[in-house]
């Protein structure tokens, strides 16, 4: 599979939908909030910037595992 | 220092003392157990039976657990099974004869393959009694189904991304309608039960159905 053709941009195109966008960020913040993470609205919404720009996904995907791990060293999880 | 030596040092450091890794685990942990009791009671106690899609082997040993009597093989395109059971195939042939297994299993597999169709005539084929089905159904969220995909799709890779996994996200949604004209009407199976899970596992917003087909 081209990784960053069928996700990478993938990702981009539906998180730049202004129509999709609102879905995307509920799903996030309720799947954030179940694995116990408070004020999840504003992770989720940090988690999809990191997601949604153009650089290449492995470093998207990165930036968002060191914010999660970040999320579990200050205990917020 | 490597990217991934600084993240480990970084989640070392947790105050808390359980990494990300190690809170997702346990998360994971939660939705095999949960999968497990979705499906264990229309399973063969005995034969053999194959994990279809078995990734890191977890599952699959937890079954093995629970019915020590079956014979039981994993296959999965991308293997990341620490202990080295599950198999590696091409993705679109298992190197079994034609109904080998008695009952194969795909818990939210088949929308990871680009071409489900093909997976599910590969498990038809593999299977001489008995397939159950665990899979994602794309929520209809919009009325439009291409949206509600891509809803589904992003929604979707967020487990990926949190669990670090190496499986494909296509996003190979079908209806529960098509699943089922799928392997009845097109692969000659018969439908022996399904249910309807709607969001059963916190951390995932996709809704699960269970599917259980007999030849």
């Amino acid at each position: 599979m081209d990784y960053e053709q069928k996700i990478g941009k993938r990702l981009v195109s539906v998180l730049s939908d202004s129509e999709l966008y609102p879905y995307c960020l509920e799903a996030y913040t309720s799947a954030l909030a179940g694995m116990g993470l408070s004020d999840s609205e504003s992770h989720a919404k940090k988690v999809l910037t990191f997601l949604n720009n153009k650089k290449p996904l492995r470093e998207r995907e990165k930036e968002a595992w060191d914010y999660f791990g970040t999320l579990c060293e200050w205990q917020i999880f | 220092m490597n990217e991934k030596k600084r993240l480990g040092i970084i989640l070392g450091l947790s105050v808390n003392g359980k990494s990300f890794e190690a809170h997702v685990a346990g998360l994971v942990a939660e939705r095999r157990k949960i999968m497990f009791e979705q499906i264990s009671s229309y399973m063969l106690p005995t034969g053999k039976t194959a994990d279809y899609g078995a990734g890191n082997g977890e599952f699959m040993r937890l079954v093995a657990s629970k019915f020590p009597e079956l014979e039981m093989e994993g296959w999965d395109i991308v293997t990341d099974d620490p202990d080295g059971q599950v198999q590696s195939y091409d993705g679109k042939h298992i190197p079994r004869e034609d109904g080998y297994y008695s009952q194969i299993y795909a818990t939210t597999v088949l929308h990871h393959v680009e071409d489900p169709k093909s997976g599910a005539k590969e498990i038809v084929r593999l299977s001489s009694k008995r397939i159950i089905l665990i899979e994602t159904i794309a929520g209809d969220r919009t009325g439009d189904r291409t949206k509600d995909w891509n809803i589904t799709f992003v929604a979707d890779y967020f487990w990926r991304l949190a669990h670090k996994s190496s499986e494909p996200v296509p996003g190979s949604y079908l209806t529960v309608l098509e699943w089922i004209e799928l392997f009845v009407k097109e692969l000659g199976c018969q439908l022996f039960t399904f249910a309807d899970f709607g969001n059963d596992q916190k951390t995932m917003t996709e809704k699960h159905v269970l599917l259980v087909f007999e030849k």
